[in-house]
């Protein structure tokens, strides 16, 4: 049990996916502009990013390896993300059409955040068991909504700030996220033994 | 044997989501209203059918199914921003910005022909056939609908006297930012408000965030201004916020309003369509020629 803490607490802040291991960027920029947005698409990758690396777990080891066949396992994963993220499309375009058509095209984009695709991976890679692999997942996915949620507050308090005209727009943005990542630089080496 | 394994496993797979993504399709239906809806009450309800459509409702369905969003001149701009904004896609040029306009008759001229009184959409034109007609102001859309029919010309367009005083923008949000965050203003105001902050959500456009800050709560007593060692109009720039609110919210009300004649004037119409064809029903069966 204090296993699984670790490994959640562990990919949520100090290997963060996206302030530690910058993967999963391009929502971060894209989607960050306003608060509400930012937690929306936040927790519609959570629910992408355990689904798919759950379903990715069991189809590995379920289908790929008896059959010998783990070569096709970046396909396969694909495969399993685009439908996930079809189906959360599909959820959302009925419960919410107007939370769908803020999110727009970030929403199918999610098939293309390396960081679904990387925690499938990277699970994979470092030979966890499903429990595990869930945690990982939850742990990832909840760092990514947390960096989300931050950067989006971060962002809307720079719109009141007086920035010099060389820097507006996309420069101190990125100078902001250089420097949240600094931050979160800080917890390296927590949980190490 | 092997190497034919994964040219079955993965169209086999493929197969399966495709097959789990239909049923899903089918259980998740989508509920295209809700869109509608939230579309239509962008939309100004002046019912004027500019855009080519019966109604603002029917635009609003049109331009959920993929019409084009310039079509609205009297929402103009804001309208067509907040539909782009809506819908996620832009429609290339912005509209003009028109001010709202109202409808007077020359009352010198009208014959009492009553073919506006037919025209118009919300039932803003008073009088009977062979008298003169004139046009209740509050109740006008400035839809244009009434200009066409008048067979003498006597319509014409005014803007609309309570937004004569609309606020242009105010010099102090354009300029330079002189605050600088000394927090002076904070520990005067009565209200227990941040002035500084309410200054800043003002000056980036960001309405809501205003109002959270508790823009509405500011009583305009002018002490942030008096303290202020950057002479910044604070209070300037909160009366011009809160004008602005204001009109926004009338419009708002007046447009919900002209939904509402809208609507009345279309049930009205239904029934009389109604009775007329059970009086010429009656007629019928009493044997009278119609004649």
């Amino acid at each position: 049990m204090a296993d699984l803490a670790l490994i959640l607490l562990g990919a949520l802040l100090v290997n963060n996916f996206v302030l530690a291991q910058f993967l999963g960027l391009c929502p971060f920029i894209g989607s960050t502009g306003r608060y509400d947005t930012a937690a929306a698409m936040g927790l519609a990758t959570t629910f992408v990013l355990t689904l798919s690396a759950a379903a990715s777990y069991l189809l590995h080891h379920l289908l790929l390896v008896p059959f010998g066949l783990e070569f096709l396992r970046i396909i396969v994963f694909i495969i399993v993300i685009a439908s996930v993220v079809q189906l959360t499309e599909r959820y959302l375009r009925s419960t919410s059409p107007l939370l769908h058509q803020v999110l727009g095209i970030y929403l199918p984009l999610i098939t293309t955040n390396c960081a679904v695709l990387g925690v499938a991976l990277l699970a994979l890679q470092q030979s966890l068991s499903f429990a595990e692999t869930l945690a990982y997942a939850a742990g990832a996915a909840l760092g990514f909504t947390l960096v989300m949620v931050l950067f989006a507050a971060i962002r809307e308090k720079l719109d009141h700030a007086a920035v010099p005209a060389a820097f507006a727009g996309t420069p101190i943005t990125l100078i902001t996220a250089g420097i949240l990542s600094m931050a979160f630089m800080g917890f390296a080496g927590f949980g190490a033994p | 044997m092997t190497e034919w394994l994964p040219v079955v496993v993965l169209p086999a797979l493929m197969l399966v989501a495709a097959l789990l993504l239909r049923i899903a399709q089918r259980r998740l239906r989508t509920d295209e209203t809700v869109l509608v809806d939230a579309v239509d009450a962008l939309l100004p309800q002046t019912q004027c059918a500019q855009c080519g459509y019966p109604g603002c409702r029917p635009y609003a369905e049109a331009a959920v199914a993929g019409a084009p969003l310039d079509l609205c001149p009297p929402g103009g701009a804001p309208t067509q921003a907040a539909l782009e904004k809506v819908l996620g896609r832009s429609a290339g040029d912005r509209l003009p910005t028109p001010g709202p306009v109202r409808a007077v008759i020359d009352e010198s001229q009208c014959i009492g022909c009553f073919l506006c009184i037919e025209a118009c959409p919300v039932d803003a034109i008073v009088g009977a056939p062979q008298y003169l007609h004139t046009v209740l102001e509050d109740r006008c859309t400035g839809c244009e609908l009434c200009l066409d029919p008048c067979p003498v010309d006597c319509i014409s367009l005014v803007p609309a006297s309570e937004y004569a005083n609309t606020p242009s923008e105010p010099a102090s949000l354009i300029a330079d930012e002189p605050c600088i965050r000394c927090g002076r203003c904070q520990p005067v105001c009565p209200e227990a408000l941040h002035p500084d902050v309410l200054w800043w959500t003002s000056r980036a456009r960001q309405p809501d965030a205003a109002v959270d800050q508790g823009l509405k709560d500011c009583i305009e007593c002018g002490l942030c201004n008096q303290v202020c060692p950057s002479g910044i109009d604070l209070v300037g720039v909160f009366t011009d916020a809160k004008a602005r609110l204001q009109i926004e919210a009338d419009l708002q009300h007046e447009a919900e309003r002209s939904r509402a004649l809208y609507e009345e004037r279309q049930q009205r119409l239904a029934r009389q369509a109604v009775l007329a064809s059970e009086r010429r029903a009656a007629r019928l069966r009493a044997g009278k020629r119609q004649w």
